[in-house]
């Protein structure tokens, strides 16, 4: 129970006042700790005692997403759900692999699987997509997959809109929303051709319990070369993490599973994960290892599918 | 603040705070088909439909309600008949449930429904996997998923128009003994291997040893109401979200109360002031060790006396694990006494903590227990922090273990693991009218809490009544005093109805669980197999109360070490020793947990079976059925041991576990393995295999009772003790007492468990129920059938002997007949008036063990050491099957319950002794969309000591998944881990080792 809550609030564009501006507002003051609030499990289940008032964005028009392959990106509100996260499977074609050579792989794939390996169908329909990142719990493989993707974060704060790579984002994020400002789009770029491959893999206790260790990749192919390559992890930090210094390893070369291997170890060796009661430090390391290297070899066949 | 919305399509206008949640709101609103289960949304009981999205309650504030939609489960069907009113009857999934047997305990019942409804109004068409899909969100602890998701299935096709898949008493019907291919008892050969292994000295071959069962077969049915998967008595309002549960109910001037728990594992309370708690406005009482009678009992709910020391009272001024009772609130509201729990100033004076049972009896040890009032109890040393020590012995193992080929020994452990009922403590007090005080409680033994709280509270029994509605799930976690008292002292001090809940939380930090344990075991085998000697140390914490300790750690001794008599030697004798120590330590209390220390104990030892077998280069399933007990043998460990009584040997008189082996072996496709492919493999794939026995009640002492009374239109009230917690135990109570008296199950209202109301019964523990209350019901039963042919015999003019009941009829041997409606109308109204009624109750000297095979099929990923369990095969002889569906539901739980405790559930602690895993999701159980295969077969034998031949179901399937789980991963990485749960971690060292 958020004990202390004793105020509530949810702006909408009402003609006089333009919904998010109003939101910035209550968020902004000083004397009541006010916060946002997405679908709540995180806040609710949370009970945080000094949480005096919360800003409903349900009524910001938050909620939709668009896909169209023509202009190259999937652009998905923050209070878009899990759920509808998940249902972008549909428009993914299969994991690529011997049986699909035929299939042009997209980060879809692996953005409709993270969102879906987090809680069950009925916690997917309230958890957000802005919620995802303003909390980027360090092991959710939606966050990875979309560090993996190059995705970028539109920001709405009293000064105007920003925008920012997910990767400088996550790090400062808890400075950014304090300032305030909120979460408003996500934008995933959907790369032309069939040149670029995803891959996501995890560790587990159960086969739908939440990962102790996740990496996500995506890489680009092109005459035989890695044009493009990216490394994300979960598990492996306090927050979803980047590896450019793995990424430019593999990057202008002819990649080999030899490679690949050695960028995976460098992987490991790149982390210093805390370990907790679903894995120590010690196997979270290796893990990074094991599942970097399943992470890109999924990418590069792909990418080569 | 207002919220408006539309509420199963009528418009509501409500007020409601800003922090109240939707889940408060509905209930508050007497909208109770919404439960609670947890805090943080994760269990998905309290799902209401959103705009028709499935979404949970407890986390949505009733706020953000304002201008939708929300359905519950009260808008989908009600019972068709409601008297004048006719109505569209129930919703087809709500029947489709009923008819499955998806209904156990009820709890999450109308979260499972609502989000198959909307799955089925976006598609009509789901595939299992897309209804496991949409089941996922919401937690399940009583099916293991499968008849839910076949209900959903079936009325998906209902809702098409189709035909529906086959009920499940169409599944493949239980096996009786006689119509097995080949002999009964012939000696199992596994596929590909049907050599026995060659002798290798010049003792007796073993496969005479296989051939000894004096097997006891299965009649033909002959029975029209037992045997038949009938629906559920109390599905229906299950079905319906109807307010059945504790919770459902609110006097007026309810107050909320709330619990202080202990921050610190071992310490005093230095001081501690709860002047401004008390002066908040709202609050009516607070309690401490200073305001409550110092009462010393037990919370283990057992029959007088407590077979464990008395080392409990409600509050204390030392604390003894981190979730200790310091004090307790009663206020108007549930945010009042929270913030009265914040404004209760104490000081602890802490003191060094014993967290580790292998430092618990070590010299130097913090003393957990030194109070002069601790009532001791048989061997116990409360200045060692030993709760209880236990000895059996049978012929000598130490010379056995001399003149054995071979001598195994291994050391195995278990974890602490959570019961985790959905429906978590909660408690209603209240004095009557009569100054009597009412406990409504989701409790398993009404009876032993009304005898245990009576001098606790300072109240004869007889001003006590507990009445047990329906109980969210309990698997031994509820067969304790866990919140009654408090709840009781709070009513007496503010002479209002108080309600006292559990978090989620509170419910992992500060109730029971199953017992850890450390194993050692040493075994004497021959170089052929036979085994001569088996030795087993235990070392068992616990916790911070010696509840249970005696009777669960006894328990795995006792049977866990009698499926394997240790008897090959050549003089027959069984060479067997059980040692346990059980230890207090300042963690949370361990207790009663399904299966009651068993699956504990057949971890070690199917395990180490396991072990012995690979180093003997031995078939594990013949090894262990050339070793196992035989009907016709004595059970070895019943004549040592009886739970703290006199114990009196008995006999095995059915035993089909070597027909349930061959069985389980076909289904698994035991055998077709490859040998164990190492670390360097990637993903392997391997089986594995337990037997494993349980045990029916507890001989000479678990005891039931029940009356029936007949009505004016032949219908009958059957009350019973038995405390039916989800498992069906009013079913086939009701099944069996219309089987004697000739008429439909729906001829029947039956009441269960009011201690006002009801006859005795111990209460639902030991997997007593359908044998023990059982054959009180048929004896009531008979009682009143030999009445009705009394009064039929007069009506028709014949003995009353030559009556038959049958069709709601009493039928003359030349065809003519009275209703059974016409007799009650005599009986009451016309001639010799009165009433047709009778009581029974049985205690059994016999406590006729189930037996069971079960098989694991999993995949080891070796990299990362994770297991995926793909397939699970129990095959069971637990005698005759009274309802197949309910019966089936309940293994099919079960081995989900095991399933956990073999690769994912664990309490975990920090160095403080603070639970770090106290929420669903981090302590993980499985979901729908997760599961492996589950198959169940039943091989029927007839138990002759019941009168209809039944053993217990309940407990079994909690003692095999763990080590054939376990096994089979032995047998798939070729290294074997004697640690539970198989983490991805732990295997993964173990590859690294």
């Amino acid at each position: 129970m958020l004990l202390n809550l004793h105020q509530y609030y949810r702006p909408s564009d009402d003609g006089s006042q333009d919904g998010l501006a109003r939101a910035l507002e209550l968020l902004a003051r000083p004397d009541v700790r006010t916060v946002p609030l997405a679908g709540g499990d995180t806040l609710i289940g949370a009970g945080d005692r000094t949480v005096e008032a919360v800003v409903d964005l349900q009524s910001l028009g938050l909620d939709s997403y668009s896909l169209d392959p023509n202009l190259g990106a999937l652009s998905a509100k923050a209070m878009v759900t899990r759920a509808q996260l998940a249902g972008l499977e549909a428009a993914a074609p299969p994991a690529p692999g011997p049986a699909s050579h035929a299939a042009k792989d997209t980060p879809l794939r692996i953005l409709a699987a993270g969102a879906r390996r987090w809680g069950g169908n009925v916690q997917r329909n309230r958890a957000t997509l802005g919620g995802a990142l303003a909390t980027a719990a360090a092991n959710d493989p939606l966050v990875v997959a979309l560090l993996a993707c190059d995705a970028r974060v539109l920001l709405c704060a009293q000064a105007g809109y920003r925008t920012m790579p997910l990767a400088e984002f996550l790090p400062e994020r808890q400075q950014i929303l304090a300032a305030p400002a909120l979460i408003t789009d996500v934008v995933v770029p959907l790369p032309p051709g069939r040149l670029t491959g995803y891959g996501l893999a995890d560790v587990a206790r159960t086969p739908a319990d939440a990962p102790i260790v996740v990496a996500a990749a995506a890489i680009t192919v092109s005459y035989g070369i890695c044009a493009h390559a990216r490394l994300a992890l979960g598990g492996a930090a306090p927050d979803p993490l980047r590896l450019p210094e793995v990424e430019v390893q593999l990057v202008d070369q002819a990649l080999t599973p030899e490679l690949i291997s050695a960028a995976a170890a460098r992987a490991a060796e790149c982390v210093q994960p805390a370990g907790d009661f679903r894995g120590s430090a010690e196997y979270r390391k290796a893990m990074v290892g094991v599942l970097a290297k399943r992470a890109l070899q999924q990418a590069w066949q792909g990418a080569i599918a | 603040m207002k919220l408006t919305f539309t509420l199963n399509n009528a418009p509501q206008t409500w007020d409601v705070a800003p922090n109240e949640s939707l889940l408060d709101a509905l209930r508050r609103h007497a909208i109770f088909g919404v439960k609670h289960g947890c805090e943080t949304g994760e269990c998905g009981a309290c799902t209401v439909l959103l705009d028709g999205v499935p979404v949970t309650s407890c986390t949505l504030l009733a706020a953000q309600a304002d201008g939708h939609t929300v359905e519950t489960v009260e808008s989908l069907g009600e019972h068709p008949e409601q008297g004048w009113r006719r109505t569209d009857g129930l919703h087809p999934l709500q029947q489709a449930f009923i008819e499955a047997g998806a209904i156990q305990c009820g709890y999450c019942t109308p979260a499972q429904l609502l989000a198959a409804e909307a799955l089925l109004a976006e598609n009509p068409r789901p595939s299992e996997a897309e209804v496991r899909a949409a089941l996922s969100g919401v937690l399940c602890r009583c099916t293991g998923y499968v008849k839910p998701v076949e209900a959903v299935l079936r009325a998906a096709a209902q809702m098409r128009g189709e035909i529906p898949p086959p009920a499940p008493d169409r599944l493949p019907p239980p096996i009786n003994l006689v119509e097995l291919p080949g002999d009964p008892g012939e000696p199992f050969a596994p596929p590909d291997q049907s050599e026995p292994p060659a002798a290798t000295d010049s003792g007796p071959r073993t496969q005479v040893q296989v051939t000894l069962p004096k097997l006891v077969v299965a009649p033909a049915a002959e029975t029209r109401h037992v045997g038949v998967s009938e629906p559920k008595v109390d599905a229906v309002k299950l079905a319906q979200g109807k307010p059945a549960f504790v919770a459902d109910i609110e006097p007026r001037g309810m107050l909320v109360g709330k619990i202080l728990h202990s921050p610190i594992a071992h310490g005093y309370i230095k001081h501690i002031d709860a002047s401004k708690a008390r002066a908040l406005p709202g609050v009516h009482a607070v309690l401490t060790y200073q305001d409550v009678p110092r009462v010393v009992f037990s919370t283990a709910g057992q029959s007088h006396p407590i077979p464990s020391s008395l080392d409990f009272v409600s509050f204390d001024r030392k604390m003894r694990f981190v979730g200790d009772r310091v004090a307790a609130v009663a206020a108007e509201t549930e945010e009042i006494a929270q913030r009265a729990l914040d404004l209760i100033e104490v000081e602890f004076e802490p003191l060094p903590a014993v967290l580790d049972s292998r430092q618990s009896m070590q010299p130097g040890a913090p003393i957990i227990h030194d109070q002069p009032d601790y009532v001791p109890f048989a061997e116990c040393d409360p200045q060692r922090n030993l709760a209880s020590h236990i000895h059996m012995e049978l012929g000598n193992v130490d010379e056995a273990v001399q003149h054995a080929d071979y001598v195994f020994e291994g050391e195995y452990e278990v974890p602490r693991v959570q019961q985790a009922p959905i429906e978590p403590f909660v408690c209603i007090t209240y004095w009557d009218e009569d100054d009597r005080l009412v406990i409504r409680t989701s409790t398993q033994v009404p009876f032993h809490a009304r005898r245990i709280l009576a001098p606790v509270l300072g109240l004869p029994i007889k001003r006590i009544r507990v009445i047990k509605p329906r109980v969210g799930g309990g698997f031994g976690n509820k067969q304790e005093v866990m919140i009654e008292d408090i709840c009781a002292h709070l009513t007496i001090a503010t002479k209002r109805p108080v309600k006292l809940e559990y978090t989620r939380e509170e419910q992992f930090i500060a109730s029971t669980s199953r017992h850890p344990m450390i194993i050692q075991m040493r075994t004497g085998v021959m170089a052929d197999g036979r085994m001569v000697a088996n030795e087993m140390r235990v070392l068992s914490d616990t916790g911070a109360f010696a509840n249970h300790s005696l009777t669960v750690n006894g328990n795995t001794g006792h049977k866990a070490m009698s499926l394997y008599p240790a008897n090959k030697g050549p003089d027959g004798q069984s060479n067997l020793r059980f040692l346990a120590e059980v230890v207090y330590t300042n963690k949370p209390t361990s207790g009663a947990y399904r299966g009651y220390g068993v699956p504990q104990g057949f971890f070690a030892v199917e395990c180490h079976m396991e072990r012995i077998a690979h180093e003997l280069g031995l078939d594990p399933l013949q090894f262990r059925l050339m070793n196992v007990i035989q009907a016709g043998e004595e059970h070895p460990m019943s004549k040592v041991f009886s739970e703290g009584r006199e114990a009196r040997g008995e006999l095995i008189r059915t035993n089909a576990i070597t027909e349930c082996a061959r069985i389980g072996a076909e289904l698994i496709g035991w055998g077709q393995d490859e040998a164990p492919q190492g670390r360097a493999a990637g993903v392997v794939r391997a089986k594995g295999v337990a037997l494993v026995m349980q045990g029916t009640a507890i001989p000479n002492l678990d005891m039931g009772a029940a009356s029936i009374k007949m009505n004016d239109d032949g219908s009958f009230n059957l009350l019973v003790g038995a405390t039916d917690l989800g498992t069906g135990s009013d079913t086939v109570l009701t099944q069996m007492a219309a089987e004697v008296l000739g008429c439909p199950p729906e001829d029947f209202i039956t009441t269960s468990s009011d201690t006002d109301f009801t006859p005795f019964d111990v209460g639902a523990y030991a997997s007593s129920t359908t044998y023990i209350s059982g054959a009180a019901v048929v004896e009531a039963a008979r009682k009143v059938a030999d009445q009705i042919r009394a009064v039929a015999g007069r009506l028709l003019a014949v003995p009353a002997e030559e009556i038959m009941l049958a069709e709601r009829q009493a039928w003359a041997a030349d065809g003519r007949s009275v209703t059974l409606a016409e007799v009650a109308l005599d009986s009451l109204h016309r001639t010799g008036q009165h009433q047709i009624m009778a009581v029974g109750s049985y205690v059994s000297p016999d406590s006729p063990p189930p037996f069971a095979a079960q098989f694991a099929d999993v995949a080891v990923d070796t990299e990362t050491g994770q297991v995926t369990v793909h397939k699970l095969v129990m095959v069971l002889d637990c005698g005759m099957i009274v309802n197949p569906a309910a019966a089936v539901g309940q293994i099919e739980g079960g081995m989900t319950q095991a399933l956990g405790y073999a690769v994912c559930e664990e309490m975990l602690f920090d160095d403080e002794g603070r639970l770090v895993n106290p929420r669903f999701g981090d302590y993980r159980i499985f979901a729908a969309d997760e599961m492996p295969e589950l198959q169940v077969r039943f091989v029927q034998t007839y138990e002759p000591t019941h009168p209809f031949g039944v053993k217990a179901v309940a407990e079994i399937p909690l003692d095999g998944v763990g080590p054939a789980v376990a096994n089979a991963v032995y047998n798939a990485i070729g290294v074997q881990i004697p640690v539970i749960p198989l983490t991805p971690e732990r295997v993964w060292r173990a590859l690294h080792a």
